[in-house]
């Protein structure tokens, strides 16, 4: 029981990469994150600390299918940073 | 009178340590990726868990047996040892994800990442089970849990459709993505029957010394704190997704869940969740330690009991001391503690028939519950739950693989 369980475990653990068919909704998902939470930063409603972290996901998240969106998540994490609230608007488009 | 707060106290703390790390992702990811779809899986857990624990207090103050107890030594120590091995090395994993849960609400708040947070965490679990007495666990930390409503007030703030949550209770077919469908309501229902849940329980109704004048409190804390629970986390479900549906997000990591509440209660909404997320992972991660010390030492026969000493229960601390250390080093490795958490849900539902069919022999056996053994609708219920629990532990692994 111990042995199959711990097998399971690890093809589990390492098996749940998303598939191809899975890859657009989930760079739409992560694209939502962003302006999710550079919106909240920008409304006072989450921490700079929380956005950056987020932020920082989602680039790590659309590194690979959506380099434009990794890119934005990126500057928004540095606008956060810098506490550029105009910066932050502007690439929210807000 | 003593009684009528007894009840209530039981019924509180049910409600407030209902919610934990697997119930609150399971339902986030469910409401997000389905809408309300998945309600129906969050009713039959919670159905299912109110059977299961009644039946556990039950046992624990007619027949002054735990669940282990009574299994070890109605069955034997050969066929005990196989259900503790699956369920223990299961719970050890539900426990790693519990302290992850605390060290990513830490993280949420602080910016620093999780895995720095897993050793000081580990040790507050550790320290307060050596110094504390059951009491204090299940009615101080429970009563912290009471913050979790903040999920209720956010769903009723938002004004779900009425219709569409009702149609969500009734199971459907996905019209999308089936397989992580399923993978979800497999995950819903191991976060809702977990085993742990009626071990601590029982466990606890003995520490407690119930006897048989405490069937009527089993019987309403049982049914009313876990209904109550079971709509936090149907709550859950609703605010994920009403905020996250419309939007495509899909939840895949806690750092999307911590704006669950923002959009119905702002800035106070963001602390209520990493204050909801901390607190509810930190006190299951309590009682988690404690049902697998209780486990391990009941099966062995050792001396236990949160109330006596450590000095006087050695071996009982010692066993929750390892199992900390382990759980405390499976989230200092950084494993990705969602999917700890998904994969532990999973697992807990394919190790459910462990758990769920001694309760058939149980509590039909006059030797342990006397004239309190179970009706026909109890018996009904306990082979729907194992009849439930083998289907689950033949897809859960595969749709683990495939919808994870």
């Amino acid at each position: 029981v111990p042995i199959v369980l711990l097998a399971l475990a690890v093809l589990a653990l390492t098996g749940c990469a998303s598939s191809a068919s899975e890859r657009p909704a989930r760079t739409r998902s992560w694209r939502a994150t962003t302006i999710m939470a550079g919106t909240a930063w920008l409304d006072g409603v989450v921490p700079g600390v929380y956005a950056r972290r987020a932020l920082g996901t989602a680039n790590a998240a659309l590194a690979r299918d959506d380099p434009d969106g990794a890119a934005r998540a990126s500057r928004l994490r540095a606008a956060i940073e810098r506490g550029d609230r105009a910066e932050v608007a502007r690439l929210l488009e807000r | 009178m003593k009684k009528a707060l007894e009840i209530t106290l039981g019924i509180v703390t049910s409600v407030g340590g209902f919610l934990e790390v697997g119930s609150l992702v399971t339902s986030a990811q469910a409401g997000s990726r389905f809408r309300f779809s998945l309600l129906w899986a969050v009713v039959l857990g919670t159905g299912c868990l109110i059977f299961l624990v009644e039946m556990s207090g039950r046992l624990a103050a007619v027949g002054k047996h735990t669940i282990t107890d009574a299994m070890r030594e109605r069955f034997g120590f050969n066929f005990f040892v196989v259900p503790l091995t699956g369920v223990a090395l299961v719970t050890l994993l539900v426990l790693a994800a519990e302290i992850g849960g605390v060290c990513l609400a830490l993280q949420l708040a602080t910016g620093i990442a999780f895995q720095w947070w897993a050793l000081p965490v580990g040790f507050a679990v550790w320290l307060l089970l050596w110094l504390a007495t059951f009491g204090v666990i299940e009615n101080g930390v429970s009563l912290l849990g009471l913050v979790t409503v903040a999920f209720l007030v956010a769903a009723v703030r938002m004004h779900p459709s009425i219709t569409e949550v009702a149609r969500g209770l009734l199971p459907t077919l996905p019209s999308h993505d089936g397989a992580r469908y399923w993978f979800l309501a497999v995950s819903i229902l191991g976060a809702s029957i977990s085993p742990y849940l009626f071990y601590f329980y029982s466990s606890g109704a003995v520490e407690d010394g119930w006897d048989e004048s405490h069937l009527t409190t089993n019987r309403l804390v049982a049914t009313l704190g876990m209904t109550f629970g079971g709509v936090l986390a149907a709550a859950v479900l609703v605010v994920a997704a009403l905020v996250f549906d419309p939007r495509g997000i899909r939840v895949e990591s806690y750092d999307q869940m911590g704006l669950m509440l923002t959009d119905a209660l702002g800035f106070p909404g963001f602390v209520l969740f990493v204050l909801s997320l901390a607190i509810a992972c930190f006190g299951a991660a309590l009682e988690i330690s404690l049902a697998l010390a209780y486990m391990v030492a009941q099966g062995f026969g050792w001396n236990w009991g949160e109330n006596v000493a450590p000095a006087r229960a050695a071996r009982f601390s010692v066993t929750y001391t390892v199992i900390i250390v382990v759980a405390t080093l499976v989230v200092l490795t950084g494993v990705d503690p969602l999917k700890l958490t998904n994969l532990s849900m999973a697992l807990t539902a394919a190790t459910l028939p462990l758990a769920a069919v001694p309760f058939l022999f149980l509590m039909n056996d006059a030797a342990y519950v006397r004239g309190h053994g179970n009706g026909w609708l109890g018996n009904g219920v306990v082979i729907a739950v194992i009849a439930l629990a083998f289907v689950l532990a033949i897809i859960s692994i595969p749709l683990e693989i495939v919808g994870g």
